[in-house]
């Protein structure tokens, strides 16, 4: 049984976190309260609004042999239901985490568009992750793009908002 | 519904749910291998000197092992369930931390019901336990009132575009039902408002209590299947599941309406 000082402390700790939480809710106050969060406690329960997400980003790479031959792009997102989704869905959160990734990016981009990209913590994680991405055998090149698409109606509407140039695998 | 029982049904289904993300993470390890985990960057961007050590493969995957020993431990260990919990809470948050990538609303809500419920537990009966239960309460309760209230702010889900776009991305959506909803748009203004207002109320209904509560929170039950069953995002079935029985607690006896 905690004394009074230590149900005081318990309680004052939950208050301040319950109201950091309520705080953490409007955008303008979430990078201050964000920088402090290390373990992510404080929460950010919007959930798909105000702007609900109705168009899919996808992170497609390509491989360029050290002969010259490149090769057609392939997808690494992942998406698509299934009925086994309702208990079982190991792809889920590594398909967030690209997708968080390159929305970040190219929120950076848009934020401070003179400034380099190549040199932004997201499009290292992404170089680094597309990089040791298996490949062709032969593989000396790769390039990845960012694309927006329409969902369901893939790959019309398609728009390309980011092509990284060639970099060495080797 | 008691605390002990509250607690109890809540600790098994955020175990259900931190045991299923933690296998699902054993089952996807590539993402730790080659993937978006294996990161060298990564271990820079969260700076601790560990990182380098607990992100590297498999290394990587210690903390979801962790996570299902301790969570199996919390159910079948009664007399053991605070030290079990409170060292789950540790791995959980080193996981968020080590591994920043990809975090989801479940997440947060599985960190606050670990420490909701460490608290119940490590002291039953006392203020500070239901200072426990009560956090996790009012965050649901922040929970679903925020959601609802920043898509009433939203053009798009007043207006009924929100769900029938959503469900029509092939990340969060499904092939049949995006369909249907394009087919039929009234039927996507309907799920916008109605999930608007099943939001919206949901801290009034905790208020109110009683078969008010049992019905919004039967209707929790079908939105997060819905969810799950069209979206994917099966984990917040059990996260946001856990905080029901708590919410019938809190509810019953700490604002008094009698559950």
């Amino acid at each position: 049984v905690l004394d009074y000082g230590g149900t005081a402390a318990v309680v004052l700790v939950l208050v301040a976190w319950l109201l950091l939480s309520a705080a953490n809710q409007f955008a303008h106050l979430q990078p201050k309260i964000g920088r402090w969060d290390r373990f992510a406690l404080v929460p950010v329960w919007t959930f798909f609004a105000p702007r609900p997400f109705t168009r899919d980003l996808d992170l497609l790479v390509r491989d360029q042999s050290a002969a010259g031959d490149v090769a057609g792009w392939r997808l690494l997102t992942t998406h698509g239901r299934a009925l086994r989704h309702l208990v079982w869905h190991p792809s889920c959160r590594g398909n967030k985490a690209i997708v968080d990734v390159c929305a970040e990016l190219l929120q950076s981009i848009s934020a401070n568009p003179e400034h380099d990209a190549s040199v932004l913590v997201s499009y290292r994680v992404l170089e680094s992750y597309v990089r040791k991405t298996p490949g062709r055998r032969d593989v000396a090149l790769r390039q990845f793009v960012i694309v927006r698409s329409s969902g369901y109606s893939f790959p019309d509407g398609l728009q390309v908002l980011l092509v990284s140039p060639f970099f060495s695998l080797v | 519904m008691s605390a002990a029982q509250a607690t109890t049904l809540s600790l098994y289904l955020v175990s259900v749910a931190i045991g299923l993300d933690s296998l699902e993470a054993l089952a996807a390890r590539d993402n730790y291998r080659v993937g978006i985990y294996s990161s060298d960057i990564l271990a820079g961007v969260t700076g601790l000197p560990a990182a380098r050590l607990v992100q590297r493969y498999p290394a990587a995957l210690a903390i979801p092992l962790m996570l299902i020993a301790l969570m199996l431990g919390a159910v079948l260990l009664p007399d053991a369930r605070p030290e079990m919990i409170g060292a789950a809470l540790i791995a959980h948050v080193s996981r968020l931390r080590y591994f920043p990538l990809g975090l989801a609303g479940f997440d947060q809500m599985a960190t606050i019901i670990l420490g909701g419920l460490l608290l119940a537990d490590a002291f039953p009966g006392t203020l500070v336990a239901n200072a426990g239960l009560g956090f996790v309460s009012a965050e649901a309760c922040l929970a679903y009132f925020t959601s609802g209230a920043a898509k009433a702010s939203s053009a798009d889900w007043r207006a009924g575009r929100a769900v029938v776009g959503i469900l029509n991305t092939r990340a969060y959506g499904a092939r049949l039902p995006g369909r249907l909803l394009r087919a039929a748009p009234r039927l996507g203004l309907l799920l916008d408002w109605a999930t608007i207002l099943f939001e919206t109320g949901f801290p009034l209904a905790v208020l109110l209590g009683g078969p008010i509560l049992i019905v919004w929170l039967c209707v929790g039950v079908l939105f997060h299947l819905g969810v799950s069953a069209t979206m994917g995002l099966h984990l917040f079935v059990w996260t946001f599941g856990a905080t029901y029985p708590i919410l019938l607690y809190v509810s019953g006896h700490l604002i008094g309406s009698g559950v």
